[in-house]
């Protein structure tokens, strides 16, 4: 693959900058890290793509990028290939189920890291409560756990769904 | 509490309960970095499910952010259908709040998700149909190919996201 310079036709590439650009600003990525979308998009539509290229297509500095690409290698979202005889690594992805699947399971793994933290303000919570409850804002933090709880209990539920598929 | 009034709540919490709150925006935080969901966007979002609705001046005392990044954080969500503004009676300023009751929170967002992803397939399909000019071309072929893997996969993305609403909805 060759990796120094884009070699895209010009109108192809003007298509694929209006598809990059309007996915950034759809509701589905928007919340999200603009510098990640983009890399991550257009690893999605180049198949496989070169750091080097990614800093052309997308004026990012190379410092951002390999930053922004590690942390993508290591949700699982991407995967990083070295070619014989090439110096560079190439990236590419899976499927977008996969991308999807490793985001999603990346969420819940989050989640699961506050369980015993939740727990813990849950019960504490509960044992002063004779203390705290008149305190302002008592229930506004209880509503939040006790939805918050049952939640990820669920979420793991679903995650282990995802391993089955 | 009147839908358009200004929030009968103190949202200065204090003590050990402020400690509750600055825990929950952490994890707000934490769980938005696994979404790349900027930090001050989540900060925002935290805040508002623990009050319920908040002014643009209650955020800014809350989060320290300025005017001008509570403002176009708040906009910007409003526009995504994420949180909804109201204006507080008989005065100039607007009450935010997140959309839906806490427990209809993932099932609001997944019936976003799937609209916007039929919209973005559509798009896409669109986009298909202007690469067609270009057949033979350089990257012609990549892209087509792609633009048809991502529509493919979005079809399957859709199928998983109705299971996980109903998974907390039968709980």
């Amino acid at each position: 693959m060759e990796d120094e310079e884009d070699t895209y036709d010009d109108k192809v590439r003007k298509i694929e900058k209006e598809i990059v650009e309007h996915l950034i600003k759809s509701p589905i990525y928007s919340t999200r890290n603009e510098i990640t979308t983009k890399i991550l998009i257009y690893i999605m539509l180049r198949k496989e793509i070169t750091q080097h290229l990614l800093k052309h297509l997308t004026g990012y500095s190379s410092g951002k990028i390999s930053q922004e690409l590690n942390n993508l290698v290591d949700s699982g979202m991407i995967i990083r290939k070295k070619i014989p005889g090439i110096r560079r690594k190439i990236y590419t992805f899976e499927s977008v189920e996969q991308i999807s699947t490793a985001r999603i399971k990346n969420i819940i793994a989050a989640m699961l890291k506050w369980q015993d933290h939740l727990d813990k303000m849950k019960n504490e919570m509960e044992t002063k409560r004779s203390k705290l409850e008149t305190m302002n804002g008592y229930d506004n933090i209880m509503k939040v756990i006790d939805f918050y709880l049952p939640a990820i209990k669920i979420y793991e539920k679903f995650s282990e769904s995802l391993e089955i598929k | 509490m009147n839908s358009n009034q200004a929030p009968d709540h103190d949202f200065r919490f204090r003590g050990k309960i402020k400690d509750y709150e600055k825990t929950l925006i952490k994890f707000f935080i934490d769980i938005g970095k696994n979404k790349d969901t900027p930090a001050k966007i989540q900060e925002i979002l935290g805040y508002l499910i623990i009050h319920d609705k908040l002014s643009q001046s209650n955020l800014r005392e809350l989060t320290g952010y300025s005017s001008g990044t509570i403002s176009a954080t708040l906009g910007n969500l409003v526009e995504l259908g994420v949180v909804q503004k109201e204006r507080i009676a008989s005065s100039n300023m607007n009450l935010y709040s997140k959309i839906g009751d806490l427990p209809k929170i993932f099932e609001t967002s997944s019936e976003v998700s799937i609209e916007q992803f039929t919209l973005i397939s559509k798009f896409m399909e669109s986009k298909l149909n202007e690469l067609e000019e270009y057949k033979g071309k350089e990257g012609y072929k990549i892209l087509r190919t792609q633009l048809n893997v991502l529509l493919d996969g979005y079809k399957k993305v859709m199928k998983i996201t109705p299971s996980m609403t109903k998974m907390l909805s039968d709980n």
